[in-house]
């Protein structure tokens, strides 16, 4: 209190000067239309500079909720697109079940990434009360990133293609010729196609896709050709591929539920022993 | 005391008067228009305090702004040199004579310390005064010609009045 006393009578002929100017310019904007316009004109321009500041804070505060809405939007319309897709194999074929979806997307982001280790592990913020279940395929927007190996009510593990564990069926789109995919364990930008017979006609920048009997949606971009070796006894072809997806900025990926997936497995476990017969 | 303050009453009458009746209505040059009025806000007296010279600039900018329809014009800038003028006065006093913080009134000063003394502030205030008429900084090359040229005359009218009485009575002395 005494130094707000002591602060007052310190510098009270400021505050004197202050409150007359304040007087002053009041009247000014009372009688004189130019000065009027020119306060309302100022005041303006440092409102809506405020305001345009308070826009970009909370655009900034809200691009979390905004990039959720967007992946979730995707999701929806990747829903439409590759159920659509069926619909048209389908019809050539039967029309049974034509028009009935497939694939289901769920988006989710990714809270943990390891990109340097043999064995990569990434973790997802969506789990099975999202519908989520082992061996679902992982993708992002541009190519496929992995495949589900655990989940928990609310999180996922997912084993990425960056795992020298992991190995799926692809081909490559030109021949259709069905190779594994591995990861050798060294650049995370890219995998390899192995035993491709040398009889293949193989260029670089070919493009390789995932194939029916992987988790992932039939012809689901992986990677382009950036390398061929000849290795191997038999002559056959190993191909470096570069992944279309950038494993190391992904911050969003979808989870694709196979929606006939049990029928078909059903369908394999019964033609088994006809087969066999 | 009581001297002193009809002296500054005479001073504040005489600074209205040719103000209002005589500078505000010549037209000689259109753009110059001096402010006598900062005659009186300059020689008050320096032991008043100074939020007194601050409120007497509010007066006499006030009573020139309501005969001249100028709208708060110069009561801004006049309140402006009540506040600028005292501290102008002890930093003025404090590099003369040392510690001694305002041995001089501005009645005490010799001409060449008034000189010193006046014509910074009377630019500065017409400076003030055009900025507040202007308010653009667009201007800024308008508002330092004209405040210029007006502290010009301002300044030598502010002379006249300050040395013209003395001289008059030292002449009559002889």
């Amino acid at each position: 209190m005494r130094l707000i006393l002591f602060l007052i009578l310190r510098y009270h002929p400021f505050l004197v000067f202050l409150i007359l100017e304040i007087v002053c310019v009041s009247q000014l904007r009372k009688d004189r239309l130019y000065h009027d316009s020119i306060f309302v004109q100022g005041s303006s321009e440092i409102v809506g500079q405020f305001r345009s500041w308070e826009t970009e804070i909370t655009e900034y505060v809200e691009l979390g909720r905004v990039n959720r809405q967007l992946a979730e939007e995707n999701a929806r319309l990747k829903n439409v697109l590759l159920s659509s897709k069926r619909f048209d194999t389908a019809s050539l074929i039967h029309r049974v079940d034509s028009g009935k979806q497939q694939y289901d997307f769920i988006a989710a982001r990714l809270i943990r990434v390891s990109l340097h280790e043999k064995q990569n592990r990434f973790t997802i913020d969506q789990g099975s009360l999202a519908g989520i279940r082992v061996d679902d395929a992982v993708i992002g927007n541009k190519g496929v990133v992995g495949k589900v190996v655990a989940v928990s009510p609310k999180f996922a593990t997912v084993v990425p293609v960056i795992n020298i564990d992991y190995r799926f069926p692809a081909r490559l789109k030109r021949s259709n010729h069905i190779a594994t995919m591995t990861w050798d364990g060294d650049d995370f930008n890219e995998g390899t196609l192995n035993d491709i017979p040398g009889y293949e006609k193989v260029r670089k920048g070919d493009t390789v896709v995932a194939d029916y009997y992987s988790s992932y949606p039939v012809d689901f971009p992986v990677g382009k050709v950036t390398a061929v070796f000849k290795g191997g006894e038999e002559g056959n072809y190993q191909l470096k591929v570069r992944y279309f997806e950038d494993l190391g900025k992904l911050s969003y990926v979808y989870v694709v539920r196979n929606l006939f997936k049990e029928e078909l497995k059903k369908l394999d476990e019964t033609s088994k022993p006809t087969v066999r017969e | 005391m009581s001297k002193t303050i009809f002296l500054q009453l005479w001073r504040f009458l005489l600074v209205f008067f040719l103000q209002t009746f005589v500078l505000d209505r010549v037209d000689a040059l259109a753009f110059v228009n001096p402010s006598i009025y900062v005659y009186f806000i300059l020689l008050l007296p320096r032991e008043w305090p100074h939020f007194v010279h601050i409120l007497l600039g509010f007066a006499a900018g006030y009573a020139i702004d309501a005969f001249g329809d100028s709208a708060g014009i110069h009561t801004s800038s006049a309140v402006f040199l009540g506040f600028i003028a005292p501290l102008w006065l002890n930093t003025l006093n404090q590099r003369e004579q040392g510690d001694e913080v305002g041995a001089h009134g501005p009645d005490q000063l010799t001409s060449g310390q008034f000189l010193l003394y006046a014509l910074p502030l009377i630019w500065v205030h017409q400076i003030f005064l055009f900025s507040v008429e202007y308010l653009d900084l667009g201007k800024t090359p308008s508002v330092l010609y004209y405040g210029t040229i007006n502290a010009f005359f301002t300044g030598i009218l502010v002379f006249i009045l300050r040395y013209f009485p003395s001289a008059i009575r030292k002449n009559k002395a002889r």
